[in-house]
């Protein structure tokens, strides 16, 4: 029984961080640039694809820190995609209105979805677990596969890192600044489009680290884009958009009511995460923890 | 009194020559011209991976009866579409390709479109043959005159799956399932259900403890929570009918708490090669239903020929039972025009019900009554492996699918 129960909530933390991870960058690259990035799915996905590719370079599985270092080479390519794209695109959506917005990123989304399918292709694709995370943890009864702890680690690693640097360093803190008024944050000195720089910059770079990071997760297809990007969106709404620390609360309770709803009402699956979302919304419309922090 | 002046019926002299001169070499022409069919399937979006190599044998058939010199010295013209998978896209290509002068339709990967394009053509005055929706609806409540299933069907299949259970497993007696929330999900659990009941008191002399199936989310990224539920359920055997990139995350995530070592045998409904290919060395042991397996009609002239052609074109050594359901598809028509020269949408569906015609899983006859092929159902069991292809297959069974087939209740529900 207590198995049981700690099974479901920890498969909740799973899910949980692993959504938190696709939804950090989302929420960064709202936060300052109040852009509702329709295309960060794709960017998660080309990550993955990308560390399929780089695993399948060598012999397949790879070890622990070998994988650590290709999802950060996955960060920084995806990285250094989000700087095009934001020399080529977004720079030019600051002053337009927002609908303009979301047809442009749902149209970078079209496009990394027929990259993906033209260098790829259109068939279904795994990526093995890091040697050593293969297998399971057993405690009694109680049973949680290594690869799974990895995620909620990697989620809450990523949390702990972008909350030092929002909350603790010189530039996070001048980030938050230009969120909250670019205006002043220019009059001040600021270079703010520096700033809009770094923050679509580190937003895809979070991206490519997520679709590395759960590239073992799930299946590969071109279609994989939209998998996690609905479930972010709801994430990053409920925390409160631009809210880093109110995705990683809202994240975990999201990822907790659906874990208990799905396996206590089986009748409704996947039904219980858009109920406790629409509720949440209907009493804090502004989200668990509103405005940039 | 019509009073007609000569010079007006030169005129009509001069028309009716005309008339006749044009006319002798348009009747020719309508006789020679080729006959137009019309792909109709998923070419991108999640299914594209099933409705390529679906386009692949139907072209290849195409190709080799032109070759040949085509039917009754008439070529055959391929049209393609694609659906997307989406009903409305789907039944607006249809309605393209019926406006194009394509009155034969084939293809359609997903039910959810076959039963759409289903609801227009008796309006429209076309046939569709369907190579692998599996809905039963098709040929029970929502069945017209129109309508064609090359394939196999949920109650042949996975009845056909349940018999080759009890028979091999008959101490596996308890059972559950891990099925999508919706239509294909609930009508294979159905059929699989119904087998285990009608085939384990018959081979193995037991009645089978059945639990309620756990319903899954379709397009998931995370299927563990449905896994814990699999997990606490008391069921021995397992059988799952999660299509595609949903299944292989599952068999992924479901894989480090030993699942396929508690829960065995695994019996997957249809996902042919797709999860091995993927997965390779880390598929799970399980049996798999398919549509065509090479390996189990070597000799067949149609089988070896299109795993060559397949091979040869793609490099993919283990095709997927799409390709030689495509190829059927155009045979079928085929097999009618053969009979129906004129190529009329009523002369064929007259000359298809009932028609026996050669596919690359040996001689199918479509029912008359109700438009369903009698086919074999293919199961095999895979494993991962450390080889080229990263898998292999253990055994296959082939199972006649007369002696699965439900009774043809067309415009009635399954008689269960």
């Amino acid at each position: 029984m207590l198995a049981d129960f700690l099974l479901i909530a920890m498969n909740g933390l799973v899910w949980a961080m692993a959504i938190f991870l696709v939804a950090s960058g989302l929420t960064l690259v709202f936060g300052i640039l109040h852009i509702l990035n329709f295309s960060h799915g794709g960017f998660v996905m080309i990550g993955a694809y990308l560390a399929y590719s780089i695993m399948n370079l060598g012999s397949g599985a790879v070890g622990i820190v070998a994988f650590l270092g290709l999802a950060l080479a996955c960060a920084v390519t995806v990285g250094a995609m989000g700087f095009v794209i934001d020399r080529v695109v977004f720079k030019r959506l600051k002053d337009v209105d927002d609908s303009y917005s979301l047809i442009a990123t749902y149209a970078i989304l079209l496009l990394s979805e027929g990259a993906v399918k033209t260098i790829w292709g259109p068939n279904f694709l795994s990526v093995y677990p890091p040697k050593g995370l293969g297998g399971a943890v057993f405690l009694g009864d109680f049973i949680m596969p290594a690869y799974a702890l990895f995620v909620i680690g990697a989620g809450i690693a990523v949390f702990l890192v972008l909350d030092f640097w929002l909350q603790r360093t010189a530039s996070g803190k001048i980030m938050k600044s230009v969120a909250l008024d670019p205006w002043m944050a220019s009059l001040l000195g600021i270079n703010i489009n520096l700033i809009f720089t770094v923050a679509v910059v580190a937003g895809f770079a979070l991206a490519g680290l997520a679709g590395g990071v759960l590239a073992p997760n799930q299946s590969l297809s071109p279609m994989m884009g939209g998998t996690y990007i609905i479930q972010a969106f709801g994430v990053i709404i409920v925390g409160g958009i631009g809210n880093v620390r109110g995705a990683f609360l809202a994240a975990i309770l999201l990822g907790l009511i659906d874990a208990f709803g799905t396996v206590y009402v089986p009748s409704l699956p996947g039904v219980f995460f858009f109920v406790a979302v629409a509720v949440i919304i209907l009493f804090r419309p502004q989200g668990l923890l509103s405005g940039v922090r | 009194m019509v009073q007609i002046s000569r010079r007006k019926v030169l005129h009509l002299m001069g028309a009716g020559v005309a008339t006749s001169a044009l006319s002798a070499p348009m009747y020719a022409r309508a006789q020679s011209a080729p006959y137009k069919m019309g792909f109709v399937s998923a070419l991108s979006g999640p299914a594209e991976a099933l409705g390529r190599p679906m386009l692949f044998g139907a072209q290849l058939a195409v190709d080799e009866i032109n070759a040949a010199g085509g039917i009754n010295g008439r070529s055959i013209e391929l049209h393609v579409r694609d659906t997307k998978a989406k009903p409305d896209t789907g039944t607006v290509a249809a309605r393209e390709l019926i406006g194009e002068g394509c009155n034969m339709l084939l293809g359609c990967v997903s039910s959810s479109v076959a039963l759409a394009i289903n609801g227009i053509l008796k309006q429209e005055n076309a046939t569709l043959i369907t190579a692998a929706a599996h809905s039963l609806r098709l040929t029970h409540e929502d069945f017209n005159r129109h309508y064609f299933r090359v394939t196999d069907n949920p109650y042949m299949r996975q009845r056909a799956q349940a018999k080759l259970m009890a028979e091999l497993y008959p101490d596996v007696t308890s059972w559950g399932g891990l099925i999508p929330d919706h239509e294909y999900g609930r009508s294979t659990w159905e059929a699989y259900r119904h087998g285990l009941n009608t085939f384990y008191p018959e081979l193995a002399g037991v009645q089978p403890t059945i639990s309620d199936p756990i319903l899954t989310q379709y397009g998931g990224s995370d299927y563990r929570n449905y896994i814990a539920s699999a997990l606490r359920d008391p069921a021995v055997g397992f059988f799952s009918s999660l299509y595609g990139g949903d299944a292989i995350s599952l068999f992924q995530q479901a894989k480090p708490y030993g699942f396929f070592q508690k829960k065995a045998p695994f019996m997957d409904s249809a996902n042919e090669f797709i999860a091995a290919r993927a997965m390779k060395q880390e598929l799970p042991e399980m049996w798999v239903g398919s549509h065509w397996y090479f390996g189990a009609f070597k000799g067949n002239e149609i089988s070896d020929r299109l795993y060559n052609k397949y091979q040869e074109e793609t490099g993919n050594k283990h095709p997927d039972g799409f390709v030689s359901e495509g190829h059927a598809t155009v045979m079928a028509y085929a097999g009618a025009l053969a009979k129906a020269p004129e190529g009329s949408t009523e002369e064929v569906i007259s000359a298809l019900e009932g028609l026996t015609f050669e596919t690359a899983t040996g001689s199918r006859t479509l029912r008359a009554e109700d438009h369903q092929a009698i086919k074999p159902v293919i199961i095999y069991r895979l494993r991962g492996a450390d080889n080229d292809a990263g898998f292999e297959i253990m055994e296959y069974r082939v199972i006649d699918g007369a002696e699965t087939i439900e009774d043809a209740t067309p415009g009635q529900p399954v008689n269960w």
